[in-house]
Protein backbone atom coordinates (compact mmCIF):
# COMPACT_ATOMS: atom_id res chain seq x y z
CA UNK A 1 0.00 0.00 0.00
CA UNK A 2 1.66 3.57 -1.03
CA UNK A 3 2.13 5.54 1.86
CA UNK A 4 -0.34 8.54 2.83
CA UNK A 5 -0.18 12.00 2.83
CA UNK A 6 -2.76 13.46 4.55
CA UNK A 7 -1.57 14.51 7.86
CA UNK A 8 -3.27 17.88 9.19
CA UNK A 9 -2.37 19.45 11.93
CA UNK A 10 -4.46 22.29 13.41
CA UNK A 11 -1.26 24.29 14.11
CA UNK A 12 2.09 23.84 13.38
CA UNK A 13 3.67 23.59 16.92
CA UNK A 14 4.48 19.71 17.95
CA UNK A 15 6.96 18.37 20.91
CA UNK A 16 9.41 16.54 19.47
CA UNK A 17 9.31 12.55 20.57
CA UNK A 18 11.30 11.88 24.00
CA UNK A 19 10.04 15.47 25.47
CA UNK A 20 6.50 15.05 26.86
CA UNK A 21 6.43 11.27 27.69
CA UNK A 22 3.60 8.52 26.03
CA UNK A 23 0.48 10.58 26.61
CA UNK A 24 -1.00 13.88 26.13
CA UNK A 25 -2.47 15.93 28.57
CA UNK A 26 0.96 17.64 29.65
CA UNK A 27 1.28 21.37 30.10
CA UNK A 28 1.70 23.03 27.02
CA UNK A 29 3.98 26.70 27.25
CA UNK A 30 2.93 27.99 23.79
CA UNK A 31 0.42 30.23 23.36
CA UNK A 32 0.02 28.49 19.85
CA UNK A 33 -1.81 25.36 20.51
CA UNK A 34 -0.19 21.87 20.30
CA UNK A 35 -1.14 21.03 16.55
CA UNK A 36 -0.43 16.76 17.28
CA UNK A 37 0.89 15.10 20.84
CA UNK A 38 3.84 12.66 19.51
CA UNK A 39 4.88 9.89 21.82
CA UNK A 40 7.90 9.57 23.15
CA UNK A 41 10.33 6.48 20.87
CA UNK A 42 8.46 3.13 21.41
CA UNK A 43 9.89 -0.16 20.34
CA UNK A 44 8.45 -3.89 20.00
CA UNK A 45 9.68 -5.17 22.92
CA UNK A 46 10.46 -3.66 26.49
CA UNK A 47 13.52 -1.62 26.26
CA UNK A 48 15.66 -1.34 29.55
CA UNK A 49 17.49 2.23 30.54
CA UNK A 50 21.23 2.14 29.76
CA UNK A 51 23.19 1.22 32.14
CA UNK A 52 25.38 4.55 31.41
CA UNK A 53 22.79 6.84 30.99
CA UNK A 54 23.66 10.11 31.62
CA UNK A 55 22.83 13.80 31.25
CA UNK A 56 25.97 16.09 30.27
CA UNK A 57 25.63 19.56 29.91
CA UNK A 58 27.97 21.96 27.31
CA UNK A 59 27.98 25.19 26.16
CA UNK A 60 24.63 25.98 24.51
CA UNK A 61 23.01 22.58 25.59
CA UNK A 62 23.25 19.22 26.77
CA UNK A 63 24.03 15.43 26.05
CA UNK A 64 21.36 13.22 27.28
CA UNK A 65 21.47 9.50 27.04
CA UNK A 66 18.90 6.99 28.02
CA UNK A 67 19.04 4.04 25.97
CA UNK A 68 15.44 5.18 25.07
CA UNK A 69 13.89 2.62 27.82
CA UNK A 70 9.92 1.88 26.90
CA UNK A 71 7.64 -0.55 28.09
CA UNK A 72 7.31 -2.27 24.63
CA UNK A 73 4.49 -1.17 21.90
CA UNK A 74 1.51 -3.96 24.07
CA UNK A 75 2.30 -2.31 27.18
CA UNK A 76 2.48 1.27 25.87
CA UNK A 77 -0.69 0.72 24.07
CA UNK A 78 -2.43 -0.60 27.16
CA UNK A 79 -1.79 2.32 29.42
CA UNK A 80 -2.25 4.96 27.11
CA UNK A 81 -4.80 4.42 24.60
CA UNK A 82 -7.61 5.77 25.95
CA UNK A 83 -5.80 8.90 26.99
CA UNK A 84 -5.22 9.29 23.20
CA UNK A 85 -9.18 8.78 22.39
CA UNK A 86 -10.14 11.07 24.78
CA UNK A 87 -7.12 14.11 24.10
CA UNK A 88 -8.31 16.94 22.74
CA UNK A 89 -4.98 17.26 20.17
CA UNK A 90 -4.03 14.42 17.77
CA UNK A 91 -1.69 11.65 18.82
CA UNK A 92 1.46 10.55 16.47
CA UNK A 93 3.30 6.92 17.80
CA UNK A 94 6.96 7.27 17.14
CA UNK A 95 7.95 3.76 16.91
CA UNK A 96 11.38 2.30 16.62
CA UNK A 97 11.29 -0.97 15.26
CA UNK A 98 14.47 -3.21 14.89
CA UNK A 99 13.42 -4.94 11.23
CA UNK A 100 10.59 -4.36 8.80
CA UNK A 101 8.47 -7.75 10.43
CA UNK A 102 9.00 -5.55 13.94
CA UNK A 103 7.44 -2.48 11.56
CA UNK A 104 4.58 -3.59 10.40
CA UNK A 105 3.32 -5.17 13.28
CA UNK A 106 3.68 -2.33 15.85
CA UNK A 107 1.55 -0.52 12.58
CA UNK A 108 -1.25 -2.79 12.27
CA UNK A 109 -1.19 -2.64 16.25
CA UNK A 110 -1.97 1.05 16.43
CA UNK A 111 -4.09 1.45 13.71
CA UNK A 112 -6.76 0.20 15.74
CA UNK A 113 -5.94 2.86 18.49
CA UNK A 114 -8.73 5.52 18.63
CA UNK A 115 -6.74 9.02 18.27
CA UNK A 116 -3.50 8.00 16.71
CA UNK A 117 -3.66 9.47 13.49
CA UNK A 118 0.11 9.39 12.58
CA UNK A 119 3.20 6.89 12.81
CA UNK A 120 6.65 8.66 13.12
CA UNK A 121 9.07 5.96 12.12
CA UNK A 122 12.59 6.86 13.53
CA UNK A 123 15.51 5.48 11.76
CA UNK A 124 18.31 5.37 13.55
CA UNK A 125 21.66 6.55 12.56
CA UNK A 126 23.90 4.44 10.18
CA UNK A 127 21.43 2.72 8.87
CA UNK A 128 22.23 1.05 5.01
CA UNK A 129 19.94 2.07 2.17
CA UNK A 130 18.55 -0.81 1.53
CA UNK A 131 17.05 -1.46 5.55
CA UNK A 132 15.57 1.76 5.06
CA UNK A 133 13.67 1.56 2.36
CA UNK A 134 12.07 -1.55 3.91
CA UNK A 135 11.40 -0.32 7.25
CA UNK A 136 9.92 2.31 5.36
CA UNK A 137 7.55 0.15 3.63
CA UNK A 138 7.05 -2.06 6.03
CA UNK A 139 5.95 1.37 8.53
CA UNK A 140 3.65 2.67 5.65
CA UNK A 141 -0.15 1.34 6.51
CA UNK A 142 -3.15 2.76 6.89
CA UNK A 143 -1.88 5.52 9.16
CA UNK A 144 0.21 8.75 7.61
CA UNK A 145 3.97 8.18 8.00
CA UNK A 146 6.52 10.68 9.16
CA UNK A 147 10.20 9.33 8.43
CA UNK A 148 13.05 11.01 10.57
CA UNK A 149 16.14 10.79 9.05
CA UNK A 150 19.70 12.04 8.92
CA UNK A 151 19.31 15.30 6.56
CA UNK A 152 22.45 13.57 4.91
CA UNK A 153 20.57 10.80 3.28
CA UNK A 154 18.92 13.82 0.95
CA UNK A 155 21.68 13.93 -0.86
CA UNK A 156 21.04 9.77 -1.53
CA UNK A 157 19.91 8.81 -4.52
CA UNK A 158 17.36 6.18 -2.88
CA UNK A 159 15.77 8.68 -1.19
CA UNK A 160 13.96 9.94 -4.18
CA UNK A 161 12.29 6.77 -4.83
CA UNK A 162 10.03 7.77 -0.86
CA UNK A 163 7.83 9.54 -1.90
CA UNK A 164 4.63 11.16 0.02
CA UNK A 165 6.24 10.90 3.44
CA UNK A 166 6.49 14.04 5.60
CA UNK A 167 10.34 14.25 6.87
CA UNK A 168 11.49 15.58 10.03
CA UNK A 169 15.32 15.62 10.50
CA UNK A 170 17.37 14.24 13.51
CA UNK A 171 16.43 10.71 14.46
CA UNK A 172 15.06 9.80 16.95
CA UNK A 173 13.99 13.02 18.07
CA UNK A 174 17.22 14.98 18.56
CA UNK A 175 20.61 14.83 16.43
CA UNK A 176 23.50 12.76 17.85
CA UNK A 177 26.87 13.85 19.18
CA UNK A 178 29.55 12.43 21.87
CA UNK A 179 31.00 13.45 25.07
CA UNK A 180 33.48 12.77 27.70
CA UNK A 181 31.07 11.56 31.03
CA UNK A 182 32.19 10.32 33.94
CA UNK A 183 35.72 8.87 34.32
CA UNK A 184 36.06 10.27 30.97
CA UNK A 185 34.55 7.37 29.16
CA UNK A 186 32.72 9.15 26.24
CA UNK A 187 28.84 8.68 26.12
CA UNK A 188 26.73 9.01 22.80
CA UNK A 189 23.55 10.22 23.12
CA UNK A 190 20.93 12.76 22.02
CA UNK A 191 21.74 16.66 21.52
CA UNK A 192 19.45 19.65 22.85
CA UNK A 193 19.18 22.93 23.42
CA UNK A 194 19.72 26.25 21.53
CA UNK A 195 23.11 25.55 20.03
CA UNK A 196 21.31 23.47 17.38
CA UNK A 197 18.79 25.64 15.47
CA UNK A 198 21.79 27.00 13.07
CA UNK A 199 21.90 23.08 12.62
CA UNK A 200 18.24 22.73 12.24
CA UNK A 201 18.03 25.48 9.81
CA UNK A 202 20.83 24.20 7.87
CA UNK A 203 18.54 20.96 7.81
CA UNK A 204 15.73 22.41 6.69
CA UNK A 205 16.80 23.78 3.64
CA UNK A 206 18.64 20.82 2.94
CA UNK A 207 15.02 19.09 2.97
CA UNK A 208 12.78 21.34 1.43
CA UNK A 209 14.18 21.02 -2.69
CA UNK A 210 12.82 17.89 -2.03
CA UNK A 211 8.97 18.90 -1.79
CA UNK A 212 8.15 16.72 0.97
CA UNK A 213 6.34 18.70 4.29
CA UNK A 214 9.33 19.11 6.81
CA UNK A 215 9.34 19.10 10.40
CA UNK A 216 11.92 21.01 11.95
CA UNK A 217 13.26 20.32 15.29
CA UNK A 218 16.02 20.60 17.55
CA UNK A 219 17.17 24.42 18.85
CA UNK A 220 14.17 25.93 19.12
CA UNK A 221 14.22 27.77 22.81
CA UNK A 222 12.16 30.35 21.66
CA UNK A 223 9.27 31.28 20.11
CA UNK A 224 10.73 33.44 17.39
CA UNK A 225 13.15 30.48 16.57
CA UNK A 226 10.27 28.32 15.46
CA UNK A 227 8.64 31.41 13.59
CA UNK A 228 12.04 31.78 11.34
CA UNK A 229 11.90 28.04 10.37
CA UNK A 230 8.17 28.30 9.74
CA UNK A 231 9.03 30.97 7.88
CA UNK A 232 12.13 29.65 6.26
CA UNK A 233 9.54 26.66 4.62
CA UNK A 234 9.14 24.15 7.72
CA UNK A 235 5.55 22.98 7.48
CA UNK A 236 5.94 22.23 11.21
CA UNK A 237 8.13 22.75 14.20
CA UNK A 238 8.54 20.58 16.99
CA UNK A 239 9.64 21.84 20.48
CA UNK A 240 11.93 19.44 23.06
CA UNK A 241 13.61 20.35 26.31
CA UNK A 242 12.83 23.85 26.39
CA UNK A 243 9.11 22.76 27.30
CA UNK A 244 10.83 21.19 30.87
CA UNK A 245 10.74 24.59 31.36
CA UNK A 246 7.10 25.30 32.48
CA UNK A 247 4.94 27.80 31.55
CA UNK A 248 7.49 30.70 31.05
CA UNK A 249 9.28 28.43 28.11
CA UNK A 250 9.17 28.85 24.44
CA UNK A 251 6.80 31.59 25.03
CA UNK A 252 8.84 34.77 25.83
CA UNK B 1 0.38 22.37 40.29
CA UNK B 2 2.20 25.63 41.30
CA UNK B 3 4.28 27.83 39.16
CA UNK B 4 5.29 30.32 40.18
CA UNK B 5 8.15 33.75 40.11
CA UNK B 6 9.86 34.13 43.12
CA UNK B 7 13.04 36.11 44.33
CA UNK B 8 16.09 34.95 45.62
CA UNK B 9 16.68 37.32 48.86
CA UNK B 10 19.80 35.98 50.29
CA UNK B 11 22.77 33.96 49.38
CA UNK B 12 25.42 32.37 51.27
CA UNK B 13 28.03 30.08 51.77
CA UNK B 14 26.76 26.69 53.27
CA UNK B 15 28.26 23.30 53.88
CA UNK B 16 27.42 22.47 49.98
CA UNK B 17 28.51 25.14 48.33
CA UNK B 18 25.89 28.27 47.80
CA UNK B 19 22.85 28.21 49.57
CA UNK B 20 20.35 30.70 49.66
CA UNK B 21 16.77 31.71 50.88
CA UNK B 22 14.18 32.07 48.23
CA UNK B 23 10.84 34.37 49.21
CA UNK B 24 7.66 32.74 48.09
CA UNK B 25 3.99 32.53 48.89
CA UNK B 26 3.04 29.74 51.61
CA UNK B 27 1.54 28.20 49.22
CA UNK B 28 4.91 26.58 48.12
CA UNK B 29 5.67 24.56 50.76
CA UNK B 30 7.70 21.34 49.29
CA UNK B 31 7.65 18.00 52.11
CA UNK B 32 10.90 16.88 53.14
CA UNK B 33 12.67 14.94 50.24
CA UNK B 34 10.41 16.46 47.20
CA UNK B 35 12.21 19.15 44.82
CA UNK B 36 11.38 22.16 42.75
CA UNK B 37 12.55 22.72 39.04
CA UNK B 38 13.46 26.22 38.91
CA UNK B 39 15.34 28.44 36.27
CA UNK B 40 16.06 32.42 36.08
CA UNK B 41 12.59 33.74 34.97
CA UNK B 42 13.40 34.88 31.31
CA UNK B 43 16.71 33.42 31.41
CA UNK B 44 19.00 31.76 28.86
CA UNK B 45 19.42 28.74 31.42
CA UNK B 46 18.82 25.46 29.20
CA UNK B 47 17.58 23.15 31.56
CA UNK B 48 15.41 24.08 34.81
CA UNK B 49 17.46 22.67 37.92
CA UNK B 50 16.38 20.67 40.41
CA UNK B 51 16.77 22.37 43.78
CA UNK B 52 15.99 20.78 47.35
CA UNK B 53 14.40 22.45 50.27
CA UNK B 54 16.73 22.56 54.00
CA UNK B 55 14.48 24.26 55.61
CA UNK B 56 11.00 26.06 55.64
CA UNK B 57 10.62 29.57 57.28
CA UNK B 58 7.69 31.56 57.18
CA UNK B 59 8.94 33.88 54.71
CA UNK B 60 10.13 31.37 52.22
CA UNK B 61 12.69 28.59 51.73
CA UNK B 62 16.06 28.06 52.43
CA UNK B 63 17.68 26.14 49.49
CA UNK B 64 19.89 23.40 49.74
CA UNK B 65 23.25 23.88 47.71
CA UNK B 66 24.74 24.44 45.78
CA UNK B 67 23.24 26.85 43.85
CA UNK B 68 24.55 27.79 40.62
CA UNK B 69 27.03 30.70 40.68
CA UNK B 70 25.49 32.95 38.27
CA UNK B 71 22.57 33.83 40.39
CA UNK B 72 22.68 36.56 42.71
CA UNK B 73 20.45 38.09 45.44
CA UNK B 74 17.13 40.07 43.58
CA UNK B 75 17.34 36.84 40.80
CA UNK B 76 14.25 36.22 40.41
CA UNK B 77 13.62 32.44 39.87
CA UNK B 78 10.87 30.28 38.19
CA UNK B 79 9.93 27.67 39.99
CA UNK B 80 7.93 24.25 39.24
CA UNK B 81 6.79 22.26 42.01
CA UNK B 82 6.71 20.41 44.64
CA UNK B 83 7.87 17.57 42.97
CA UNK B 84 8.04 13.55 43.02
CA UNK B 85 7.59 11.94 46.47
CA UNK B 86 9.12 13.18 49.57
CA UNK B 87 10.36 10.98 52.94
CA UNK B 88 7.49 10.04 55.43
CA UNK B 89 8.75 9.92 58.88
CA UNK B 90 6.67 7.28 60.46
CA UNK B 91 4.58 9.45 63.63
CA UNK B 92 5.45 6.45 65.61
CA UNK B 93 9.25 7.44 65.26
CA UNK B 94 10.75 7.90 67.93
CA UNK B 95 14.61 7.20 67.46
CA UNK B 96 16.07 8.60 63.86
CA UNK B 97 18.41 8.10 62.55
CA UNK B 98 19.49 10.36 59.26
CA UNK B 99 22.66 9.81 57.00
CA UNK B 100 24.38 10.82 54.10
CA UNK B 101 26.85 8.98 51.58
CA UNK B 102 26.53 11.30 48.97
CA UNK B 103 27.55 15.55 51.06
CA UNK B 104 26.35 16.77 54.13
CA UNK B 105 23.02 16.35 54.49
CA UNK B 106 21.40 19.05 53.72
CA UNK B 107 18.73 17.43 51.76
CA UNK B 108 17.70 15.96 54.82
CA UNK B 109 17.56 19.23 56.66
CA UNK B 110 13.83 19.60 55.89
CA UNK B 111 12.87 16.17 57.94
CA UNK B 112 15.27 17.23 60.66
CA UNK B 113 12.41 20.33 60.80
CA UNK B 114 9.52 17.73 60.52
CA UNK B 115 11.31 15.69 63.14
CA UNK B 116 11.68 18.03 65.54
CA UNK B 117 8.07 19.12 64.75
CA UNK B 118 6.63 15.32 65.90
CA UNK B 119 6.28 15.61 69.33
CA UNK B 120 6.77 11.77 69.47
CA UNK B 121 10.90 12.36 68.00
CA UNK B 122 12.40 12.97 70.61
CA UNK B 123 15.62 11.43 70.27
CA UNK B 124 17.10 12.27 67.12
CA UNK B 125 21.05 10.61 65.93
CA UNK B 126 22.42 11.90 62.66
CA UNK B 127 25.71 10.62 60.95
CA UNK B 128 27.35 12.33 58.08
CA UNK B 129 29.91 10.82 55.77
CA UNK B 130 33.09 12.92 55.52
CA UNK B 131 33.48 16.16 56.95
CA UNK B 132 30.59 17.61 59.33
CA UNK B 133 28.27 20.40 58.56
CA UNK B 134 29.11 23.51 60.22
CA UNK B 135 26.36 24.51 62.34
CA UNK B 136 23.56 23.49 59.79
CA UNK B 137 21.61 21.87 62.04
CA UNK B 138 20.33 22.09 65.60
CA UNK B 139 22.16 21.23 68.50
CA UNK B 140 19.42 18.91 69.61
CA UNK B 141 21.01 16.47 66.85
CA UNK B 142 23.67 13.96 67.63
CA UNK B 143 26.56 13.97 64.90
CA UNK B 144 28.01 11.21 64.61
CA UNK B 145 30.93 9.43 61.98
CA UNK B 146 29.14 7.35 59.34
CA UNK B 147 31.03 4.32 60.69
CA UNK B 148 28.67 4.02 63.22
CA UNK B 149 25.90 3.24 60.99
CA UNK B 150 25.37 -0.14 61.10
CA UNK B 151 25.88 0.34 64.97
CA UNK B 152 22.91 2.79 65.24
CA UNK B 153 20.89 0.13 63.00
CA UNK B 154 20.15 -2.04 66.45
CA UNK B 155 18.92 1.31 68.03
CA UNK B 156 16.62 3.31 65.27
CA UNK B 157 13.27 3.15 64.22
CA UNK B 158 13.53 4.81 61.40
CA UNK B 159 16.49 5.65 58.51
CA UNK B 160 16.63 7.56 55.86
CA UNK B 161 19.37 8.25 53.88
CA UNK B 162 20.78 10.23 51.18
CA UNK B 163 22.61 8.94 48.74
CA UNK B 164 23.91 8.94 44.93
CA UNK B 165 22.80 6.99 42.18
CA UNK B 166 26.17 5.66 41.69
CA UNK B 167 26.36 5.36 45.75
CA UNK B 168 23.37 2.58 45.73
CA UNK B 169 25.80 -0.42 45.07
CA UNK B 170 27.27 0.64 48.39
CA UNK B 171 24.18 1.00 50.61
CA UNK B 172 24.58 -2.30 51.77
CA UNK B 173 27.87 -2.53 53.14
CA UNK B 174 27.40 1.16 54.53
CA UNK B 175 24.59 -0.93 56.64
CA UNK B 176 26.51 -4.27 56.89
CA UNK B 177 23.36 -5.68 55.10
CA UNK B 178 23.91 -9.09 53.63
CA UNK B 179 22.71 -9.64 49.79
CA UNK B 180 18.63 -10.07 50.37
CA UNK B 181 18.79 -8.99 54.12
CA UNK B 182 16.08 -6.65 54.90
CA UNK B 183 16.31 -3.25 57.02
CA UNK B 184 15.33 -4.22 60.35
CA UNK B 185 13.51 -0.72 60.16
CA UNK B 186 11.40 1.19 57.89
CA UNK B 187 14.27 3.15 56.45
CA UNK B 188 14.11 5.51 52.54
CA UNK B 189 16.25 6.78 50.89
CA UNK B 190 16.92 9.51 48.70
CA UNK B 191 18.68 9.23 45.48
CA UNK B 192 20.77 12.31 44.40
CA UNK B 193 20.96 12.45 40.11
CA UNK B 194 19.63 14.44 37.28
CA UNK B 195 16.04 15.32 37.72
CA UNK B 196 15.46 17.15 34.52
CA UNK B 197 12.00 16.99 33.47
CA UNK B 198 10.16 16.88 36.28
CA UNK B 199 8.33 13.72 35.48
CA UNK B 200 7.02 15.71 31.82
CA UNK B 201 9.11 13.35 29.53
CA UNK B 202 9.59 10.28 31.09
CA UNK B 203 12.88 9.87 29.54
CA UNK B 204 14.32 7.20 31.47
CA UNK B 205 17.40 9.23 32.82
CA UNK B 206 16.66 9.11 36.13
CA UNK B 207 15.23 5.70 36.32
CA UNK B 208 15.79 3.53 39.29
CA UNK B 209 15.63 -0.05 39.17
CA UNK B 210 12.90 -1.27 42.06
CA UNK B 211 11.89 -4.59 42.90
CA UNK B 212 8.48 -4.14 40.69
CA UNK B 213 10.07 -3.10 37.65
CA UNK B 214 11.82 0.35 36.58
CA UNK B 215 10.46 3.40 38.46
CA UNK B 216 11.60 7.12 37.82
CA UNK B 217 12.63 9.16 40.63
CA UNK B 218 11.28 12.20 39.26
CA UNK B 219 7.92 11.35 39.82
CA UNK B 220 7.63 8.30 41.84
CA UNK B 221 10.65 9.61 44.02
CA UNK B 222 13.20 10.80 44.52
CA UNK B 223 12.95 8.98 48.07
CA UNK B 224 11.96 5.30 47.46
CA UNK B 225 11.78 2.61 50.81
CA UNK B 226 14.55 0.94 51.06
CA UNK B 227 13.35 -2.28 50.78
CA UNK B 228 11.77 -1.38 47.45
CA UNK B 229 15.03 -0.82 45.79
CA UNK B 230 16.96 -3.68 43.42
CA UNK B 231 20.14 -3.23 45.31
Amino acid sequence: MPPRLDLQLSSPWLNAPGSLGFAPGKPWPLDAPQGAFVTNPVSLKPRDPASNRDLIPYAGGFLLHTGLPNPGIKAVIRQNRSRWQRAAVDTWVHILPASPSEAAEMVQLLEDCEGVTAIELGLMTGITEEDALELISAASGELPLVVEIDPIWVLAPWFFKVVFLAVAPNPPGAPRGALPGPGEKIINGRLYGPALLPQTLHALQTLLPVGLPVIASGGVYRKEDGELLLAAGAWAVAVDAVLWRGNEAVDR
Amino acid sequence: MPELVCVLEEIHTGSEGMEGILRCPPTLRPNAGQYLLVHVAGGDEVLPMPLFVSRIREDGLELAGPLPATWMVGTRLAVRGPLGHGFKLPAAAHRVVLASLAGHGSRLGMLVQAALLQQSATEISLVFCGDLPAGSFPSAIEMLPLESLPELLTWADYLALEVTRDQLVIVQDALHLQPGQRCPMPAQVLIEMPLACGGMAQCGLCAVETRRGWKLACEDGPVFDLDELEL
